[in-house]
Order: structure tokens, then C-alpha cells, then sequence
């Protein structure tokens, strides 16, 4: 979940790094047809590992919700 | 009369008018009857943007007005917004909370004090920003 935080009388997101990394990801593709810098270049795979970062934690988090489940079950039974 | 289903830390989960006789109780949860309507119960705390209750998608833009109502005569209501908490002033049963909608995301707002209000059906509310394609 996004940070939020209060100014002004309103509340604004942080930026999340894994949605701007998805929102890059067709100006990535595009981008890697080219000759890249080597800033570039660094640029591009740190969002391709933010992203993985993302969905790597999505699977441990699964993982953990099943075995709580599965734990909840023994215990009932 | 309605039947109100607490977890075990006392937090309210869910509400029906049905007395859910049938119902599984696990993990300690708790019973407890209240001679009041559903309609009426469920407008003890509720969250809505512009007609909008439950899910909003937006496009990155100004801001949005979300209304805080309730039918209890209290003058504020904590609000979590993402983990931060917001007592909203209550004025003849609704308050505002502002939204500014310049970053893709979500705003998740619920009841702060989950023993007093219910955070199921209109009692939360997400705010998704959509990024611009």
C-alpha cells in the first residue's frame, strides 16, 4: 500500500516505486532498441528488479497466507 | 435486531440482520445481538466520494471529496487513510476528508476504531489512481 501523508488540508500517495516501474515498462521496451547509456541501462534494470522485487514478494506473501490457512484448519479440526 | 460478529481482539467484522445461527465461529470470535435495523446500523459510519461507495478508480486529476457520514451524535471520527490517522470534524452527521489524486496508487479508508464502527460493506472505501497509458 502507498504511503500517504497530509499537506494543505489534503492527503497526496508517495510515489510507489513498482507503479512508476510498470508505468515505465512500454517506454522500457522501446527504449532497449537503442544504443543506451550505461545510466540508462542501470535505469532500466533497476525497474525491471523493483518490479521483481514486487511479485516475488506477492508469491512469499501467498505462500505465507496458505500455510496460515492450512494451520488455522488443523487447529479447528 | 441485528447479530454483530467480533474477531477476537474485539474489532467488529461483519454485521446481519439474519441471527447466523449457522455460523462457523472461529478463532475466538464473539456473538452479540442489537435491537436496531441494518439500514440504520450500517449508517453508523460510512464513506463515499461523489455517489461512488466502496470502489472509486480514478484518473490522475485535482482531488476528490470524500464524505464521512454517521448517524451517532459525535462531533469527530477517526478515519485511517493508508495507516494514517485522521479525526475528521462531524458536523450534523458528515465530515470531509480531500483527496488529491496527482499520483497513481490507492487510498484505502476505514474506520480507525474498529470496535465502535464496521468496516465492511460502506464502512471502507478505495480510491484507485490509475496511471495515464
Amino acid at each position: 500500500m502507498s504511503k500517504a501523508y497530509k499537506k494543505d488540508g489534503k492527503f497526496y500517495l508517495e510515489p510507489d516505486p513498482v507503479i512508476t516501474a510498470r508505468t515505465n515498462s512500454k517506454a522500457d521496451r522501446a527504449k532497449i532498441k537503442k544504443k543506451l547509456t550505461d545510466d540508462e541501462l542501470r535505469d532500466v534494470i533497476d525497474r525491471i528488479l523493483t518490479r521483481l522485487d514486487a511479485l516475488d514478494a506477492r508469491l512469499t506473501d501467498h505462500g505465507t497466507a496458505s500455510r496460515q490457512q492450512e494451520k488455522n484448519l488443523l487447529d479447528y479440526n | 435486531m441485528i447479530t454483530i460478529i467480533r474477531d477476537n481482539q474485539g474489532n467488529i467484522k461483519t454485521y446481519s440482520q439474519s441471527p447466523l445461527e449457522s455460523y462457523n465461529v472461529a478463532l475466538d470470535e464473539t456473538f452479540e445481538t442489537m435491537e436496531i435495523g441494518l439500514v440504520q446500523y450500517a449508517e453508523r459510519f460510512k464513506l463515499s466520494a461523489p455517489a461512488i461507495t466502496g470502489l472509486l478508480y480514478a484518473s490522475p486529476g485535482e482531488s476528490v471529496d470524500v464524505i464521512v457520514s454517521t448517524n451517532l451524535k459525535v462531533h469527530t471520527v477517526d478515519v485511517n487513510v493508508n495507516g494514517v490517522i485522521e479525526t475528521v470534524q462531524i458536523e450534523d452527521g458528515v465530515g470531509v476528508i480531500s483527496l488529491a489524486l496527482d499520483t497513481p496508487g490507492l487510498f484505502i479508508l476505514q474506520p480507525a476504531d474498529r470496535r465502535e464502527y464496521c468496516a465492511a460493506g460502506t464502512g471502507n472505501l478505495t480510491v484507485e489512481i490509475l496511471p495515464n497509458e
